[in-house]
C-alpha cells in the first residue's frame, strides 16, 4: 500500500503542470528583486583585467565602444555597459567613441551618454556616437582602417570631419581600448579576425552568456585582454567599481533561479528513473 | 505606478507575450503580431537611412563612383522577376566573394595560428593538462581515417567526453542567459510599471 502510495506520488511528480514550475519560478525569481538581499559575488580574473586597463587609461585615450545586440539580448547585456561607461566617466580626458553594428546598437549607446553628461563631459569633445553602419564584418574592417571615412556623419547628423574628438582617431590603431558589446554575429571573431589580429589593439569583449563558451579560446589564447559574461560580468564589474547597479541587484535572483532549475532538473530525474525502476519490476 | 506611455506599452507587451506560457490566446498573437510588425518597419527605417546617408547624399555632393555599388544593389531585386532573375547573380557573386576574402584575411592568424600557439602551455597545473589533452582528443574524435580503438580512441573517448562538458556548459549559460531576460523583464514590469522595486 505504502509502495503504491510512493509510486503514485514518484509519477505524479513526472507529470507536474508545466505552468506551475513557470509561477514557482516566477516567484523566486521576483522575492530579491522586491526585497533585496546581497551574496556574495567572487570576481574573475578576466573581469580584474579589463577593471586595470581602463583603470590606467591616460588623459588623451580615446576608447571605441561598439553595441552589437539588439533589445532580445540587452537585459543580458546593457548591464554592463552602464557599470563601464561610469568607470569612463571617472576618467579625467579619456574620450569614448561609440558604434553600432546592429541596428539597434546606436539607441543603446545615446541610452547610457546621461551618465557622461551628469559628469560634466561634452559631445563631440568627449564622446560621440557614430551610428550604425550594415555590412557586418565588413564595415568593421571599414570603420577599422578609416573611421571618418566610414562615418562621415554621427549618429546625430553631424559632420564627423567636425567633431573634435574624432581628430585624435584616424584608424583602429589611435584606440587604446575597443570593447565590443555582442548578443550575436557580427561578434567577437569578426572583431578578432578584421581588427584585433590586423592593428593589435586591446580588445575585450562583453557577450550574452549564452556565447561565452564558444569564444574562451580567444582569451585563453590572449587574443581578449577580457570576456565579460552577461549579467554576471555586469555584477562583477560593479563590485570592483564600489557601486552597486543592475548587474548585483539581479545576482540574487539569479541565484535563487539556478536552485530552483537545478531542483527541478533533480526532481525530474530521480522522478523518472524511480518511475521506469518500478515499470521494469512490474513487468518482471 | 508609471505615468510615462512608453512604460505602460512595455509592460503590457510584456505580459500579453508571457500569456502565452498559460496557454495560447488572441492577446498573445496580437503582441506577436505587432512586434513583428515593428521589427520589419524599423528595419526598413534603419536600411533606408543606410542608403540616404552612405550612398545617396554622397553622390549628390559630387561622389558619383557611388553609382556602380548602388547599381549592384538595384540588381538584386531582379531576383523577384522569374525573366531576369540572373541578374542578381552578378552582385551576389560580388558580395560572397568580398565576404569570404574578408573572413580569409583573419582566419588563419586569429582562428588557426593563434588557437594553436595557446595550447602550447606548460603542463604544470591541471587547468592546463586538461585544455592540452582536451584539444588533442577533441581533434582525434574528429580523425575517420582511423579506427577509434587502441589509443586512438582513447584519446577520441576524452575528446567526446570533453565536448560534452562543453555542451553542458553551454547549455547552462544559455539558462543562466534567458533568467537573465526575464530579470529584465521583471524590472520593466515590476519597477518602471509597477514601481514595486525601487
Amino acid at each position: 500500500m505504502a509502495a503504491e502510495t510512493k509510486g503514485g506520488f514518484v509519477e505524479k511528480l513526472q507529470h507536474v503542470d508545466r505552468r506551475i514550475l513557470y509561477l514557482v519560478l516566477a516567484v523566486l525569481v521576483a522575492i530579491p528583486l522586491i526585497w533585496p538581499f546581497t551574496l556574495p559575488l567572487q570576481v574573475s580574473p578576466a573581469v580584474y583585467s579589463l577593471y586595470d586597463h581602463v583603470e590606467s587609461l591616460k588623459s588623451g585615450d580615446v576608447v571605441l565602444m561598439s553595441f552589437d545586440y539588439s533589445a532580445g539580448g540587452a537585459p543580458d547585456i546593457h548591464p554592463q555597459v552602464e557599470a563601464i561607461v561610469r568607470h569612463l566617466a571617472k576618467k579625467d580626458g579619456v574620450g569614448l567613441v561609440t558604434v553600432g553594428f546592429f541596428p539597434d546598437g546606436p539607441m543603446f549607446a545615446e541610452k547610457v551618454f546621461w551618465i557622461l553628461e551628469e559628469a560634466g563631459k561634452t559631445y563631440g569633445e568627449d564622446f560621440v556616437n557614430l551610428g550604425y553602419r550594415a555590412g557586418g564584418e565588413g564595415a568593421i574592417a571599414m570603420l577599422a582602417s578609416d573611421v571618418k571615412a566610414a562615418f562621415q556623419t554621427d549618429f546625430r547628423g553631424n559632420d564627423t570631419s567636425s567633431l573634435p574628438l574624432l581628430q585624435k582617431v584616424k584608424s583602429a590603431r589611435d584606440f587604446s581600448l575597443i570593447i565590443e558589446f555582442a548578443g550575436g554575429s557580427p561578434g567577437p571573431p569578426e572583431w578578432i579576425r578584421q581588427v584585433q589580429a590586423v592593428y593589435r589593439v586591446p580588445l575585450a569583449v562583453g557577450i550574452s552568456t549564452s556565447m561565452v563558451p564558444a569564444n574562451m579560446p580567444f582569451l585563453e589564447s590572449g587574443q581578449l585582454i577580457s570576456i565579460l559574461s552577461g549579467l554576471r560580468g555586469a555584477a562583477e564589474y560593479e563590485v570592483l567599481l564600489g557601486e552597486a547597479g543592475k548587474g548585483s541587484a539581479a545576482m540574487s535572483s539569479q541565484t535563487l533561479g539556478h536552485l530552483v532549475i537545478m531542483v527541478f532538473l533533480i526532481v525530474g530525474n530521480v522522478s523518472y528513473f524511480l518511475t521506469r525502476k518500478n515499470s521494469s519490476r512490474r513487468i518482471s | 505606478m508609471s505615468t510615462n506611455v512608453g512604460d505602460w506599452l512595455a509592460a503590457l507587451s510584456i505580459l500579453a507575450l508571457y500569456s502565452f506560457l498559460y496557454k495560447e490566446n488572441p492577446v498573445y498573437r496580437f503582441a506577436e503580431h505587432l512586434f513583428v510588425g515593428i521589427s520589419a518597419g524599423h528595419a526598413i527605417a534603419m536600411a533606408y537611412g543606410n542608403v540616404r546617408d552612405v550612398a545617396v547624399k554622397p553622390m549628390l555632393d559630387g561622389r558619383w563612383v557611388l553609382a556602380f555599388p548602388c547599381l549592384l544593389g538595384i540588381l538584386l531585386f531582379a531576383r523577384f522577376s522569374k525573366k531576369n532573375s540572373w541578374l542578381a547573380r552578378y552582385p551576389v557573386a560580388l558580395i560572397t566573394g568580398i565576404g569570404t576574402g574578408m573572413a580569409l584575411r583573419g582566419i588563419p592568424s586569429s582562428q588557426i595560428l593563434a588557437q594553436l600557439n595557446g595550447i602550447f602551455i606548460p603542463l604544470t597545473n591541471i587547468s592546463n593538462i586538461i585544455l592540452f589533452f582536451g584539444v588533442i582528443g577533441a581533434l582525434v574524435y574528429f580523425l575517420f581515417t582511423k579506427e577509434h580503438k587502441g589509443i586512438v580512441g582513447g584519446f577520441a573517448s576524452v575528446g567526446k567526453w570533453i565536448m560534452m562538458v562543453s555542451f553542458g556548459a553551454t547549455f547552462g549559460t544559455t539558462v543562466f542567459e534567458r533568467l537573465s531576460l526575464f530579470i529584465g523583464t521583471l524590472n520593466t514590469v515590476l519597477g518602471d510599471w509597477l514601481g514595486i522595486i525601487k
